[in-house]
């Protein structure tokens, strides 16, 4: 099916086009959704909202980037939103514990092990993953649509909505960051 | 040299790397919360839909009512003043091009 037929058939209202649009687009949407907010759950609560998304507003789809990198970017806005209000949750759960007496526990990043890492790395990638967190969100975004979705320079900078050397100096800066924060723990 | 040969593990360990895949029946799942959603948006549409007609038909009533108790007072307030005024001021006042002289005598 071409992504004129899919858009077509969803416009439509078609169940075929439904299941065949999350049937096409259900594993890069979660990876990426995964690789940002490192938690499954979580990534298969935010695959399911951007479908749902994408079903509610396919008439709002202009046609002038591809289905797919729409979708990416549908993706993407909402693990940032997602992560943002989990640190403004977390923030505020930290000031509540401020406030009372005798409780100062840190709270850490918890490890986070990607389903698709083979297992000599899995101790590795945690720890890059831990850092890929620590990341500014369009470094991360960068990042991740890069190395873990392993798309082209050219898409990342259209899904995000930026130049193509404005994607290569988020990863060169990213890289550099990603090494400071690893540094940190050898 | 041996903290950059271990940051390049670090990096390499996202080498040959599989995509993660969500868990089986995603589809049925994203299929049956998009159902859910539409019959909860349409259904708050109807919610809302009928709360509407309800006020509009309370509100249609409610001056329906009102205009008639006020013309029924009016009638009642005039019935009161002609029982109680003189009826040459009651046709006078009914009728003002009347002239003085076709008046019933008071």
């Amino acid at each position: 099916m071409t992504d004129q037929d899919l858009i077509q058939g969803l416009l439509n209202r078609e169940e075929d086009a439904y299941r065949s649009l999350v049937d096409q687009f259900q594993v890069p949407v979660y990876n990426t959704i995964l690789g940002l907010v490192q938690s499954e759950p979580d990534a298969e609560d935010l695959a399911q909202e951007v479908f749902i998304q994408v079903f509610r507003s396919i008439h709002q789809f202009k046609g002038e980037a591809k289905l797919s990198t729409w979708i990416y970017r549908i993706a993407t806005t909402k693990s940032i939103d997602f992560i943002r209000s989990k640190k403004s949750k977390k923030r505020f759960a930290f000031l509540y514990r401020l406030g009372a007496p005798g409780d100062k526990e840190h709270v850490a990043i918890p490890d986070f092990h990607h389903p698709g890492v083979v297992s000599e790395r899995k101790e590795q990638a945690a720890q890059l993953f831990q850092a890929i967190a620590q990341l500014p969100e369009n470094q991360k975004t960068a990042f991740i649509l890069t190395r873990l979705e392993q798309l082209p320079h050219a898409a990342v900078a259209e899904i995000m909505g930026i130049t193509i050397p404005a994607v290569e100096s988020l990863l060169h800066r990213g890289c550099i960051n990603l090494k400071k924060l690893l540094d940190k723990k050898m | 040299m041996s903290i950059m040969h271990n940051q390049e593990d670090f990096f390499a360990s996202l080498e040959g790397i599989r995509p993660a895949e969500p868990k089986p029946f995603f589809t049925s799942r994203v299929l049956n919360r998009f159902r859910k959603y539409e019959e909860e948006s349409t259904a708050s549409v109807l919610t809302r839909m009928g709360w509407a007609v309800t006020l509009l038909i309370i509100l249609i009533i409610g001056n329906g009512f009102l205009l008639y108790s006020s013309s029924r007072s009016n009638d009642q307030a005039i019935n009161k003043w002609r029982s109680t005024t003189p009826r040459w001021v009651v046709e006078y006042t009914e009728h003002p091009g009347t002239s003085v002289y076709d008046l019933p005598k008071p």
